[in-house]
């Protein structure tokens, strides 16, 4: 009984391991790595290391804070060219392998995320080996990386979400639009109505987990909310990847 | 289409209409289809539609109207890991080895370990491979490139083949090799469908044809078929005779295609009368011929019939 339990398990960790989604990421990732690209994400890190944290010494908080926001754009960059390369007219021969276009788009978002965690923890050696922090802690480390981390990941997929073939222009209007709303709703250019305010304020609750796990980067401080926004940022990334893979599935492929 | 004919065939399409957003439409109301065992050619002009079906063949597109199914699939992408597809141009990994690029392509379609080994193995090998399979691509040459396409087609040992343009581009040798495999492959009874511009290539790799034109079918049939219409009869007269002579004396003019010397070209169809005409006058035949057009006259009248009321030059018998 228990000999076929274990046979079924690793079978079941087999298949996950083949499967083509994962094949796709590896040889995304392969690519991506043999194209350079990978390595100019490590050099914009450096870049980031030396425009923040020189000449002087930084607190734990201000490194997990800005973090999320230099790693949070190289989430937007990097994806953004591994997608268009691994999008050209090359896919075609990958495409017609799979029975689903969403195991493809599925690869890519395991590529972009996963990359998010040696670009993460590449940066916080590199501030601890030059000794550019005050106060490290591993509890403020460890709950800075649980709080950065996610945030990366979650802009990474979007990232792969919002790209050609997967989203439309007109997908990423909308989503643009969203975000002016979200911005203009936190500081108004012109002056609004109370009740406008109000109702604007509606777009940012999307937004809630995000800022939950800024909060515990920054601070430290891991509460039920914390592990709450968490879990909701774990749901939208598998959210996001089966909209993406719905999308793909239904779009007209004309790659050059 | 009857449900036996249906199941029989790798692709089937009825009314098959795709309409580009810009409002262009590559294919109107086709209807088509390709039985399992058979080589069959796609010939068409460019923007004639051959592209397009094969997009919609391997659901990289989705058709306006119409119903499409390959291999029994309604939902084409279903049928890709039977399917071995070859793209128009040899678009690959070019930082890749060309034994690392087919290891990946043989996991995606889910062979691994020793399988895996294997299928690249003799996949490398059938395309002539095997030495440069631990070379980078981009050190390929065009024709090594398109042999290694062709192998990642080959590696799951599909039942249905899409080859679009095969050998175009290629030098000599490699679209010899390239046309050694797809013999290879027509011979081990696998289905083809081949789009190319070379019409001697589809003659000989091919055993049916659809000729396209602005994305409607305009010729369908057995390639022997086609190029064995016998509607042009050559006869030859005796060597003294001049073929013109004889036309203008016996009154058979119109139905005199060309004459050269001695020779007599006619239509088919005034076989009897031209005969007739000859033996009354007692003029001494040596030989009587039907001639057999290539596929490119069966091309030119399907898709210019204009430039093709006289038999070209280039007619055999």
């Amino acid at each position: 009984m228990i000999h076929t339990a274990n046979t079924k398990a690793t079978k079941t960790k087999t298949g996950l391991l083949r499967s083509p989604s994962l094949t796709v990421a590896r040889l995304t990732l392969a690519g991506y790595l043999r194209s350079g690209w990978m390595w100019g994400e490590f050099v914009v890190v450096v870049v980031f290391l030396a425009a923040l944290f020189f000449p002087y010494l930084e607190s734990t908080a201000y490194f997990n804070g800005t973090t999320i926001f230099s790693l949070g754009a190289l989430a937007i960059l990097g994806p953004t060219i591994m997608v268009r390369q691994a999008t050209s007219a090359r896919a075609y021969l990958l495409l017609a392998r799979l029975t689903s276009r969403a195991a493809y788009s599925r690869g890519l978002m395991l590529t972009a995320a996963l990359l998010r965690i040696p670009l993460y923890a590449f940066f916080l050696a590199l501030v601890l080996l030059a000794h550019r922090l005050t106060d490290p802690t591993a509890s403020t480390l460890f709950w800075g990386a649980v709080g950065i981390i996610p945030i990366t990941i979650l802009v990474a997929v979007l990232t792969v979400a919002l790209c050609t073939p997967m989203a439309t222009r007109l997908k990423r209007i909308y989503f643009l639009a969203w975000v002016a709303l979200v911005l203009f709703s936190f500081k108004p250019i012109f002056a609004i109505p109370a009740w406008l305010e109000t109702v604007l304020s509606i777009s940012q609750i999307p937004l809630w987990p995000v800022a939950e796990c800024y909060t515990l980067s920054v601070t430290g401080n891991a509460d039920l909310f914390s592990l709450l926004g968490l879990l909701l940022i774990a749901c939208y990334c598998i959210l996001i990847a089966l909209v993406a893979g719905y999308w793909l599935e239904k779009r007209e492929l004309l790659l050059y | 289409m009857s449900s036996a004919n249906e199941a029989d065939a790798v692709v089937a399409c009825t009314n098959l209409t795709k309409v580009y957003e810009g409002g262009t439409t590559a294919l109107k109301d086709l209807t088509l289809s390709i039985e399992r065992g058979m080589s069959f050619g796609l010939l068409g002009e460019n923007g004639a539609g051959k592209s397009t079906l094969v997009r919609l063949i391997m659901g990289f597109m989705l058709p306006t109207k119409g119903e499409l199914t390959v291999l029994g699939e309604r939902k084409v992408s279903r049928a890709h890991p039977r399917i071995g597809y070859l793209h128009e141009r040899p678009y690959v990994e070019l930082r890749f080895t060309g034994h690392t690029y087919l290891t990946y392509m043989a996991q995606i379609s889910g062979l691994w370990g020793r399988a895996n080994r294997q299928r690249v193995g003799k996949a490398l090998e059938l395309v002539d491979l095997s030495s440069a399979g631990h070379e980078k691509l981009a050190t390929y040459s065009k024709g090594m490139l398109q042999r290694l396409c062709i192998a990642q087609a080959l590696l799951t040992d599909p039942e249905f083949l899409i080859l679009d343009e095969p050998t175009s581009g290629l030098d000599p040798y490699s679209q010899w090799k390239v046309r050694q495999i797809i013999g290879e492959l027509r011979g081990r009874g696998k289905t083809l469908l081949i789009c190319s511009h070379y019409l001697a290539e589809v003659e000989t790799l091919c055993d049916t044809v659809a000729i396209l034109q602005r994305g409607q079918l305009i010729r369908r049939g057995a390639v022997k078929e086609l190029i064995h219409t016998q509607d042009t009869v050559e006869i030859l007269l005796r060597d003294d005779q001049d073929a013109n002579e004889v036309a203008t004396h016996l009154r058979i003019d119109e139905h005199v295609l060309e004459t050269e010397d001695n020779l007599l070209k006619i239509h088919a169809a005034a076989q009897q009368e031209v005969l007739a005409a000859l033996v009354g006058a007692e003029v001494a035949i040596q030989a009587l011929n039907p001639l057999s057009r290539t596929l490119e006259e069966v091309y030119i009248q399907a898709t210019r019939p204009e430039t093709t009321e006289k038999v070209p030059e280039g007619a055999k018998s």
